[in-house]
């Protein structure tokens, strides 16, 4: 284990699979295990799909006289969104994430950083199975949890969940002895805060991914991006969230 | 919306003198609900729960957080459906049993996709 970092304190962010998919799976029997696909506002494209939809290729913001034939000869449900749903789910999904947590800040409608305390042996998997336990339990939804020391590498360790297929939906960044070849996994343009353009100079420069720019030299990254540049590294370094 | 309530309970027998009220006052939302971000009402479609006072119509409570245990009413899904069952245990096996003859009861063996999905609280009746 690394020990550069001796802080109890973590940041997870919490995000839920296939959200508003999963809240019309969660209430809705008839739907569960099935395709399923949500429609943006007056049925235009599709903006959602459950794990089952995404099995089929079906693409994500497909417009719907597109899509129709075949999701009809593949015997998709497709359901107009129901935002007053997703809005009900999230609010019980944060209010039930709060007694987990020692501070919450809800980031998107499915998505919340938080802040926890590390136990006495540093291991976080128990709590994060907890979470997601119960709140599969309460609402039917499946949570990815991401935890890092900071707000960047708690979101760098989310996609790392969801792409390890043995991560069980957890993946803590903080407790594992080959980091690097993780953050290889990371490219750029996927790094929380780095723009388009930014991701642009990153590649002129052979920087590809976030353990190249971890590791990038610093003043190149200050002169060009300023404090922001700064801080992002030095919490892609593994450095408590800068205030 | 808080309601008071009336400070002796009421005999089912005679009526007993008029009570004052008393200084408690009752919301139902908070007297019924102890965990409100698991819990969801549903209607009651059907007559299978007739003999647990669940009558068709009512709208029931139900607690996703808690753990269902023999005994308890509970919605599960079935077969693509939401139902209303009593899970009940017998020769150690466990059942989804309806409260009215008519009806099969479930056993957990032979079937594979019964989910249960939460537990009912409460059962609201109109009776008008
Ligand atoms: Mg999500």
């Amino acid at each position: 284990m690394k020990s550069k970092n001796s802080s109890n304190k973590a940041t997870a962010l919490i995000d839920a699979n296939n959200f508003y998919a999963s809240c019309e799976q969660s209430i809705n029997p008839y739907l569960r295990n099935k395709p399923v696909v949500i429609l943006s506002n007056n049925d235009g494209c599709i903006i959602a799909r459950s794990p089952e939809a995404r099995a089929l290729k079906i693409k994500m913001g497909t417009p719907y006289f597109k899509a129709k034939e075949s999701l009809n000869r593949l015997g998709v449900a497709v359901l107009s969104s129901n935002y007053s749903l997703y809005g009900d789910m999230s609010k019980r999904l944060m209010n039930l994430l709060k007694d987990f947590s020692e501070e919450i800040e809800i980031y998107s409608i499915d998505e919340a950083f938080v802040s926890i305390i590390r136990p006495k042996d540093k291991n976080l998997n128990p709590w994060a199975r907890k979470v997601r336990c119960l709140i599969y339990q309460n609402l039917g939804i499946t949570l990815t949890i991401g935890i890092g020391e900071n707000k960047v590498r708690a979101k760098i360790a989310n996609k790392l969940a969801k792409n390890i297929d043995h991560s069980a939906g957890i993946f803590d960044l903080v407790r594992i002895y080959n980091e690097n070849d993780y953050l290889r996994k990371i490219s750029v343009d996927k790094i929380w805060g780095i723009g388009k353009q930014t991701s642009n100079w990153l590649e002129g420069k052979g920087i590809k991914n976030a353990k190249e720019l971890r590791d990038m030299d610093e003043n190149e990254i200050t002169k060009k991006l300023g404090i922001i540049g700064k801080r992002l590294q030095l919490e892609l370094k593994g450095n408590e969230c800068l205030k | 919306m808080k309601i008071p309530l009336l400070s002796d309970s009421i005999s089912a027998g005679f009526p007993s003198p008029a009570d004052d009220y008393t200084e408690e006052n009752i919301d139902l939302n908070e007297h019924l609900i102890s965990n409100p971000f698991s819990t969801f009402f549903l209607r009651v479609k059907g007559d299978s729960m007739i003999n647990s006072g669940i009558k068709d119509k009512d709208l029931v409570i139900v607690d996703k957080s808690l753990t269902a245990k023999p005994g308890n009413i509970i919605i599960a899904m079935i077969d693509g459906e939401f139902t209303i069952k009593r899970l009940s245990i017998k020769n150690n096996e466990l059942y989804l049993k309806a409260e009215n003859h008519n009806y099969p009861d479930f056993n957990f063996k032979n079937h594979i996709d019964i989910q249960i999905w939460g537990v009912v609280i409460y059962s609201i009746h109109s009776y008008l």
